[in-house]
């Protein structure tokens, strides 16, 4: 037969449930996790939410996206990946995708790329081509040629080029 | 034993705090990123702020350049010859604010490059986003790298002003 002050004395079922049996290890455990999830998550992805035009249609402004920091750390940026590059630091980034890899030799042509000679298939171009005339001479080992999908802007007021590979924090995914 | 323990608490939360005054308040790095953020409280006035305010403001500016400065901006204003000595950069910043009714400048990811102990030089490079009125102009963001000189009294002062392109075509 149990005495009434040791039920008394027992933490209720909602008591174990909210801090467990033990208060001091769960929030010693809680802030393990949360130091933890922060730490993924700052060295995994980044938020961002996109300004301007040059990635339209396929971005537009007040889109929120995801960078994925980790994409590359195994494998190297691809043709066609939408990027996001690195100024002074990661406040602001640049959105552009790569049209160029390295030790290519890029052209622009009344709008048109051509990589090493042959025309570069770009569905995600969806607007008319404004006649940019362009040429970049071969990339070097670790650069890229990133351009924005809005190929309809007057050249001059297209921020795209070439960039260093360490410039480039990793993929966008939606 | 709970003593000692508190003793050691104590003293190592006192390290931490000069340790952190020394980085963020007394260290050369500190020091230019003040000279950064001043200048930065200088080139921002809303619409509506009278010619003694500007006046007063581009005093400001100009007194955080050495007197020899050069100011490259060509990689942004295509054409644009450097400017050479304050007397030129003062001509271009007055009629900037003349001409301006409201300019608001931010400044992201400042770097300060690593300065040895009694250096007289330092370099920083920063991203600064421009919006204006009257004329309408935007820079969404453009990388800026600047050259500094200890000047008298140890005052940090812009000697090289210089863009840098993010993507270089």
């Amino acid at each position: 037969m149990a005495h009434p002050d040791e039920d008394l004395s027992r933490p209720s079922w909602l008591r174990i449930a909210l801090v467990g049996r033990n208060p001091s290890f769960t929030a010693i455990r809680l802030l393990i996790t949360v130091a933890l999830v922060l730490f993924l998550y700052q060295i995994s992805i980044r938020r961002i939410v996109v300004q301007k035009v040059s990635m339209e249609p396929t971005y537009r402004e007040g889109n929120k996206l995801w960078v994925n920091r980790l994409a590359y750390r195994l494998g190297e940026p691809l043709r066609g990946d939408i990027v996001a590059v690195k100024t002074t630091g990661e406040k602001l980034l640049l959105l552009k995708r790569i049209v160029g890899l390295p030790g290519e030799h890029v052209e622009i042509r009344r709008g048109i790329v051509y990589v090493d000679g042959e025309e570069l298939p770009e569905p995600y171009i969806q607007r008319p081509r404004a006649p940019w005339v362009y040429e970049v001479p071969r990339l070097e080992p670790d650069e890229y040629l990133v351009i924005g999908d809005n190929r309809e802007m007057p050249m001059k007021d297209h921020e795209f080029g070439r960039v260093r590979r360490e410039r480039i924090l990793g993929r966008i995914v939606k | 034993m709970k003593r000692t323990l508190i003793g050691f608490l104590v003293a190592g939360l006192v390290l931490a705090g000069a340790m952190w005054l020394r980085t963020h308040y007394f260290s050369e790095e500190a020091r230019i990123r003040r000279v950064l953020r001043g200048l930065l409280a200088d080139l921002n006035f809303p619409a509506g702020t009278g010619n003694v305010a500007r006046a007063l403001k581009l005093n400001g500016v100009m007194d955080r350049f050495t007197a020899d400065v050069t100011v490259n901006v060509e990689d942004i204003v295509p054409g644009a010859p450097p400017l050479t000595g304050r007397d030129e950069l003062h001509s271009a910043v007055l009629a900037a604010f003349r001409q301006l009714s409201s300019c608001a400048v931010t400044i992201h990811d400042v770097a300060v490059r690593p300065l040895t102990d009694g250096s007289e030089n330092a370099r920083a490079a920063f991203t600064i986003s421009v919006a204006t009125t009257t004329p309408v102009l935007e820079l969404p963001g453009q990388e800026f790298e600047l050259e500094l000189q200890k000047g008298a009294e140890g005052r940090w002062l812009i000697r090289r002003v210089a863009v840098v392109r993010t993507l270089r075509r």
